[in-house]
């Protein structure tokens, strides 16, 4: 909810409708009453971090049906860390020297599968190298990838499927032969549950953000292999004592309140009605929709959108209707007081996407007004 | 019954820490205090442009210790890496996107040998190597001179109390470097107070580290500030940084939330203008507290002892273990065992410490009875 507080007036930061999901750059998540009433009573008491640390981990890989799990700041750090794991496989020496390596140092990516978060392999040290082309890569290929130097294979979850690439569990199962671990990043693939469950069983390390569940925005985790995550967990901040001052992620700080926030948050997650959860969002959408329609030059509606958020508002704009494009268009908003925060224009150049999850009650008809005003309605 | 930390913890199967050791990362780091709490609370609910509350927040920060610019992390250790990176790319783009590999770049880190500690590993992180100066007892300035060369990124500092003379201080190591043209980061982490010793910290050097955890705010926060030029350099390694720069930067995983940012400024601000004599004083209060609660124990005897830390005391407890039966890692031991978990620091055999800036109010008469029934029991 959009409302003036001391330290963003102080500083002259405008807050943000935000009609665009979890995303990092607005702030990424907003967690809900139950997770921020565990977060206030957990700062009132210290606690050993290392059994907090060990008995969350506990707690998440029984619900999600791993060997063992691990809280960071963060998906991206759990990529790192992941990285960092199969780098040294918990050898002391090989920690020390991060980021230098012995050679050992190379992790095999799809080359279809390009995306910026791949910069977390080499963060640690591990030097990608790229197995297929462009347009996809076969198991010949990516066994031909792997070789002596190979750490690990890595492999980005995404929605869509792609004939010409490699699936999760093909890519899985030629790591698996050739004896290399495989690293997932599974980031927001945590809905419905049965996908949760299946994405974090389908690696050796496999990485989630736990914004997206309604943790705080610096959480995440990796799960998988108990002996992999061990390692993973000793290049963490609170590893830094048992690696004798070593691991590469002290700078990876999480407070015991995030901690607690994403176990409270995972437990919220497994039990809500996430029918009830689409509904709500459901019925935002429909109301920005209905109020733009009939607009002229305006084609607003709702699509389907993989993943936990499952439907967007798309808004068609002919600019020579109009009178401005879709850029335009958000801009305005972007301008505008409140601040609205779309996913901003996709692919095609006429198009805004937005997206309910982040909302509060309420603010569907404060964007849906707006959106009436700057479409000249 | 309310619920409280310990509860959330218990739930877990962690168990809370009465907590005499300060504030260490190792048992939570701190616990915010209520401005903080609030003013966190406050920002939970509304979005905003992490780009622009960092920019701002850094700003504030910076106007509040009379340096150029500042910028919020993850804490000090991530800060340090930040410093490290930024004087070996600056603000090239290429270069950002490539370290830890440090190829065509200055990559050493001038550090005197009788400064070594854990935390230097943070600069190492990002790529540097470490090059020592003088010897375990000290460094003149013509070693420092001699150890400072072509490749050479930046001389490292660690501000603390109590270095002997042999030691260059903060400005003969300022003084040396930046005749040889080369910038100066300074560890400050806990130099927090005196105010005008906190202030002169942040001045001295090029970049200065801290955590914000010793202000009361969430313990995995900090920042650092200096020179703008550098502190920019800095910020370009951060997470907002890399989301608006086609994902070059290592310091992606060092996130922190918008609560956190908010919770720094507050804390800062906080720490400014407190009358600091009365938080000393409530310090020294519970101290006295266990003192006399500790009185008549045979075979213990305790004192109040001033320290050169921003809590300014703590109280020495000395075990004789032939009265007692025990030494001062028995005690510590049985309180870490015990219920509720009591954790103080050990000196030596017959030293432990225990200090009053973590507890909540009442908690010194419960570690005091605590280390009464160890020695008597």
């Amino acid at each position: 909810m959009v409302r003036s507080n001391r330290v963003y007036d102080m500083l002259g930061v405008r807050p943000t409708i935000n009609a665009g999901g979890n995303t990092t750059l607005w702030g990424g998540s907003t967690p809900p009453e139950e997770v921020r009433r565990v977060m206030n009573d957990a700062d009132g008491s210290y606690v050993e971090m290392q059994e907090l640390l060990d008995r969350s981990g506990d707690y998440l890989a029984e619900t999600l049906g791993v060997e063992g799990a691990h809280i960071t700041s963060g998906c991206f750090a759990a990529l790192v860390l992941s990285t960092a794991a199969c780098l040294t496989q918990g050898d002391m020496e090989r920690t020390a020297r991060l980021p230098e390596t012995d050679g050992r140092n190379e992790i095999i990516a799809l080359k279809s599968l390009r995306y910026a978060y791949r910069r977390s392999h080499s963060v640690p040290g591990g030097r990608i190298v790229e197995a297929g082309d462009e347009d996809g890569c076969t198991a010949e290929q990516l066994a031909d990838a792997i070789g002596p130097n190979t750490a690990a294979v890595t492999y980005i979850m995404q929605p869509g499927t792609y004939d010409t690439t490699l699936s999760l569990d093909e890519t899985a199962a030629v790591a698996r032969d050739h004896g290399v671990p495989i690293i997932v990043d599974a980031a927001s693939q945590i809905y419905p549950l049965d996908h949760f469950r299946r994405a974090a069983q389908s690696g050796d390390l496999v990485c989630f953000g736990t914004k997206y569940v309604g943790a705080p925005h610096s959480t995440g985790f990796l799960c998988g292999r108990k002996d992999l995550v061990d390692a993973a967990a000793l290049q963490g901040f609170i590893g830094f004592e048992a690696s004798r001052g070593n691991s590469v992620g002290r700078g990876y700080k999480v407070d015991r309140q995030d901690i607690v926030g994403v176990v409270a948050a995972m437990e919220r997650w497994f039990t809500i009605d996430h029918e009830a959860r689409l509904i709500e969002m459901g019925e935002r959408l429909d109301t920005m929709v209905r109020a733009v329609e009939g607009i002229p030059g305006v084609n607003a509606r709702i699509s389907d959108f993989p993943g936990y958020v499952q439907k967007e508002m798309l808004i068609t704009i002919d600019a020579d209707t109009t009178g401005k494009d879709a850029h335009c268009v958000s801009a305005e908003l972007r301008e505008g007081n409140p601040r609205i925060r779309t996913r901003g224009v996709i692919t095609g150049g006429d198009t805004i996407s937005i997206t309910a999850n982040t909302m509060f009650d309420g603010e569907e008809q404060i964007v849906a007004e707006k959106l009436r005003e700057v479409l000249g309605a | 019954m309310a619920v409280t930390g310990a509860d959330i913890y218990a739930k877990m199967g962690a168990r809370a820490v009465i907590n005499a050791q300060g504030n260490r990362t190792v048992l939570g780091g701190s616990a915010t205090v209520p401005e903080v709490t609030e003013a966190m609370a406050a920002v939970n609910d509304t979005y905003i442009e992490m780009a622009e509350l960092l920019a701002r927040s850094g700003e504030y920060i910076a106007d509040l210790l009379g340096v150029e610019a500042a910028y919020v992390t993850s804490g000090c250790s991530a800060a340090l890496a930040f410093s490290a990176a930024a004087c070996m790319t600056g603000r090239d783009l290429d270069k950002i996107a490539q370290i830890p590999d440090t190829t065509g770049m200055k990559s050493e880190i001038v550090i005197q040998k009788a400064q070594r500690y854990s935390y230097d590993r943070s600069f190492t992180v990002p790529g540097a190597t470490l090059v020592e100066a003088g010897d375990e007892d000290g460094c003149s300035r013509e070693q420092l001179e001699a150890t400072i060369g072509d490749n050479t990124a930046a001389v490292a500092y660690l501000v603390r109390p109590g270095d002997p003379d042999s030691v260059l201080t903060l400005e003969q190591a300022v003084e040396i470097a930046h005749d040889a043209g080369v910038p100066v980061i300074a560890d400050a982490a806990a130099q927090i107070y005196p105010l005008d010793y906190f202030r002169r910290n942040a001045q001295a050097a090029d970049i200065a580290c801290f955590g914000a955890k010793y202000m009361g705010a969430p313990q995995s926060s900090g920042f650092l500030c200096g020179k703008k030029e550098l502190v920019d350099a800095a910020s370009d390694q951060g997470f907002i940084a890399f989301q608006e720069n086609g994902g070059r930067s290592f310091g992606r995983p060092m996130k922190l939330d918008k609560q956190e940012v908010v919770g720094v400024v507050t804390a800062v601000e906080r720490w400014l203008t407190i009358n600091h004599e009365d938080r000393l004083l409530v310090y020294e209060e519970r101290l006295e507290s266990m003192r006399q609660e500790l009185g008549a124990t045979p075979g213990v005897e305790s004192g109040i002892e001033k320290v050169p830390q921003y809590y300014g005391s703590h109280l020495s407890v000395t075990v004789d273990p032939d009265v007692v039966g025990k030494t001062a890692q028995d005690i510590a031991d049985e309180l870490d065992a015990g219920n509720p978990r009591v954790a103080v620091s050990v000196v030596d055999d017959r030293t432990l410490t225990a200090t009053s800036h973590a507890l909540n109010e009442g908690e010194e008469l419960i570690v005091a009875e605590r280390i009464r029934a160890a020695a008597s029991g």
